[in-house]
C-alpha cells in the first residue's frame, strides 16, 4: 500500500522561537485510520495544520496525496478535509446552504452539490434539521455537520482534530460509526483525540508526539503489549490501606505498589499470576478487600507512559520516571 | 486545480449578501440614527437656515444628504465585523481550506457593499423624499447619487476590512468606531464651509467626506453640477482604491 501522507524532518517554529514542531518524520498508508496523540501543545494541531496548508513549515518536506504542501497547496487541499478543533460553519446559514457553498468552492457542479448534500445529511441524521439555521443547531448537530462539510468534495484524506470534543457518549459513538464506515470505503483518516478510548476503538496505527518529536509509533496493540505488565486495583478502607501496602511491600518486594485514593494499586509482570496469593495473604492479616479488579495496560497507560510528564510540570518530575509519576496521580 | 476566480466570487458574493441581510431586523438600526438625527437636527435647527451661506435652502434639505450617508456608513462598518465574525467562528479557515484565489474570500465583500450601500440609499431617499426633502436632480441626479453611495460604500467597508484582518481583534474593531464616526462630523454635516472657521474649517476641508457629502447635497438641493459631481466621484473613487489596497494587503498579511 503507497504512503498517502509523507513527512521528512518537519520543522515549524513559531514566532520567539518556540520550536512546536522537532524534526519530525513519518509517514500514513493509504487507506490507514492512523492516530496522532499528544499532550496539549506537544505539536499534534500545528503537524495537521502544516498537512492541511494552513501554516507554511519553517523546514522539512511535507507530501499529501502525492503533493507538495508549499508548492502545490490547491491540489492539496483538493485531497483533503479537515474537522478541526473548532467548528467552522456558517452560523447564519441552514445546515443545506452551508453543505452546497462548500460544495461549489470545492468544484462541484450546483446539482453535483445538492446531491451529495441530500446523501451527508441523511448519513449524519441531519436531513430533518437541514433548513434550520446553524446557529440553533445543539453541540452534537454542529460537530456532525462540520464533519459532514468536510466530506462534501469526497476527499482521499479525513483530517480530525478532535472531532467528539465535548459530545456525550452516545453522540460520539454515532461519530466513530460514521468514521469506521468511511474509512472502510477507503478514506484514509488522520486523528487527533484526547479520549484513549477513542483512539483504541478507532485507530490501527498510532503515533504519539511529545514536546514536538514523535516518542513512539506502532498499533495500539502493539503499544499496550510493550508496556509489559498488568494492573491490580484493591478498593480498601481507610483503615486497612496503610496496613495492606506494609504487608504487599514486605511480602512481595519485587512489585510496584502504590497507594492511591480508596486503596492500593500493584504493578505485576504480565507472566506473573500474583493475585491469589496477594488476596490470600491480605485476608491472613484481616485486610477486607472491599473490591478489586486486575486489568490490562490500556491505551491511557502507554499514552501516560510516553507523554504523561507534561501534566506534573518540570521541576516536580525531575529524576523520577514519567510514567510511574502518572501512574502515583489519584485516579477517580 | 484552483477554482476559477469568478465562480469562486460569485458564490461568496451571494454568501456575503446573505450574510448581511440574516437577520433582517439587525438592519434596522442603521435606518433609525440617521432618521433621527434628520428629524431631530431638521426641527431643532430649522431657523439656522436663515443665516446668509445657506442660500435660501431649508435646513431639512440642507441635512437630508447627511442622513443618506450616514445610512451607508453605519452599514459600511458591518463589513469589517462580519469578516471578523468569520474569523472568530472558525468559518475564515473552512475557506481557506477550499482549494479558491485567496482574493475571492475578500472581495466580494467589497463588492457586496456596494450594493448594500445602494438598497441602503433607496430605502433612505424614499423615507427622506416622504419627510419632505428635495430631489433637485432628478433622475439623472438619483442615479449619480447610486452610484456615488456604490463607491463610497465599498471604499468605506475597506478600513473595516482592514482593522479586522490586521489585528484579528473585535474590540480593536469596535473600539476603531469611536475614531472613524467623527469624521461624518468634521465636515459640513451641519453648517456650510462659509459659516466655518480657523482649524475647524481646514479640517471639514482636507477630510475626504466633506467632498461626497457636498456631491449629494449639490445633487439634491440644486441639481447636477458636473463639476461638483466629478470631484465627488474622484474623491470617492479615491478612498475605494487606497482601502482596497490596504485591506487586500492586510487580508494578504492574514494569510499568507
Amino acid at each position: 500500500m503507497k504512503n498517502i501522507i509523507e513527512v521528512k524532518n518537519l520543522v515549524k517554529t513559531f514566532k520567539g522561537g518556540v520550536r512546536a514542531v522537532d524534526d519530525v518524520s513519518f509517514s500514513v498508508q493509504q487507506g490507514q485510520f492512523f492516530g496522532f496523540l499528544g499532550p496539549n501543545g506537544a505539536g499534534k494541531t500545528t503537524t495537521m495544520r502544516v498537512l492541511a496548508t494552513l501554516s507554511q513549515p519553517t523546514s522539512g518536506k511535507v507530501k499529501v496525496n502525492g503533493y507538495d504542501v508549499v508548492k502545490e497547496p490547491d491540489a492539496v487541499r483538493k485531497s483533503i478535509g479537515f474537522a478541526m478543533q473548532s467548528v467552522g460553519l456558517d452560523d447564519l446559514a441552514t445546515a443545506w446552504e452551508n453543505l452546497i457553498l462548500i460544495g461549489n468552492l470545492y468544484g462541484l457542479t450546483v446539482l453535483q452539490a445538492k446531491d451529495r448534500a441530500r446523501e451527508l445529511l441523511e448519513m449524519f441524521h441531519l436531513e430533518k434539521a437541514a433548513d434550520r439555521y446553524v446557529q440553533h443547531y445543539s453541540g452534537g448537530m454542529r460537530r456532525r455537520l462540520d464533519v459532514a462539510t468536510a466530506l462534501m468534495h469526497n476527499p482521499k484524506i479525513l483530517f480530525l482534530d478532535e472531532p467528539t470534543e465535548g459530545l456525550d457518549p452516545s453522540g460520539r459513538r454515532v461519530i466513530w460509526k460514521y468514521l469506521q464506515d468511511l474509512n472502510k470505503g477507503g478514506t484514509t483518516i488522520f486523528l487527533t483525540t484526547h479520549y484513549m478510548e477513542e483512539a483504541d476503538y478507532l485507530t490501527r496505527d498510532l503515533a504519539i508526539i511529545n514536546h514536538g518529536k514523535i516518542v513512539v509509533r506502532d498499533t495500539p496493540k502493539e503499544l499496550k503489549r510493550k508496556i509489559g505488565c498488568s494492573f491490580i486495583n484493591l478498593e480498601l478502607s481507610d483503615k486497612d490501606r496503610k496496613k495492606a501496602f506494609d504487608l504487599i511491600c514486605e511480602k512481595f518486594k519485587k512489585l510496584n505498589c502504590r497507594l492511591v485514593p480508596g486503596g492500593l494499586e500493584i504493578e505485576i509482570a504480565e507472566e506473573d499470576n500474583l493475585l491469589p496469593a496477594i488476596i490470600s495473604a491480605l485476608d491472613k492479616v484481616k485486610v477486607e478487600i472491599v473490591n478489586f479488579n486486575l486489568h490490562s495496560p490500556s491505551l491511557e497507560d502507554v499514552f501516560l507512559k510516553y507523554a504523561g510528564e507534561r501534566f506534573e510540570g518540570e521541576e516536580a518530575g525531575k529524576g523520577i520516571d514519567p510514567y510511574v509519576r502518572m501512574r502515583q496521580r489519584p485516579r477517580h | 486545480m484552483k477554482q476559477s476566480f469568478f465562480r469562486t466570487f460569485s458564490y461568496l458574493f451571494i454568501r456575503a449578501i446573505k450574510q448581511a441581510i440574516r437577520p433582517l431586523i439587525a438592519i434596522l438600526p442603521s435606518f433609525f440614527m440617521p432618521l433621527f438625527f434628520f428629524i431631530v437636527y431638521s426641527y431643532a435647527f430649522t431657523n439656522i437656515s436663515n443665516l446668509p451661506g445657506f442660500g435660501g435652502s431649508s435646513y431639512l434639505a440642507f441635512y437630508s444628504p447627511v442622513a443618506l450617508l450616514m445610512a451607508v456608513f453605519f452599514t459600511s462598518g458591518d463589513a469589517g465585523f462580519e469578516l471578523m465574525l468569520d474569523i472568530t467562528s472558525g468559518y475564515f479557515e473552512k475557506l481557506l481550506l477550499a482549494p479558491i484565489p485567496r482574493l475571492a474570500i475578500l472581495l466580494p465583500r467589497i463588492v457586496a457593499m456596494g450594493l448594500r450601500a445602494l438598497a441602503q440609499s433607496i430605502v433612505m431617499l424614499i423615507l427622506l423624499f416622504l419627510f419632505g426633502a428635495p430631489l433637485k436632480g432628478g433622475i439623472v441626479g438619483i442615479l449619480l447619487i447610486f452610484g456615488l453611495v456604490i463607491i463610497f460604500g465599498m471604499g468605506w467597508s475597506g478600513i473595516g476590512l482592514t482593522l479586522a484582518a490586521l489585528t484579528k481583534n473585535p474590540r480593536v474593531l469596535q473600539t476603531s468606531f469611536i475614531f472613524t464616526f467623527p469624521l461624518t462630523f468634521i465636515t459640513t454635516a451641519q453648517l456650510p464651509k462659509e459659516l466655518l472657521t480657523g482649524w475647524y474649517k481646514v479640517a471639514v476641508t482636507i477630510n475626504p467626506l466633506t467632498y461626497i457629502l457636498e456631491g449629494v447635497r449639490g445633487i439634491m438641493t440644486q441639481g447636477v453640477d458636473w463639476h461638483q459631481v466629478a470631484v465627488s466621484y474622484l474623491v470617492a473613487f479615491l478612498i475605494l482604491v487606497v482601502t482596497s489596497a490596504s485591506s487586500i494587503w492586510a487580508f494578504k498579511r492574514m494569510v499568507r
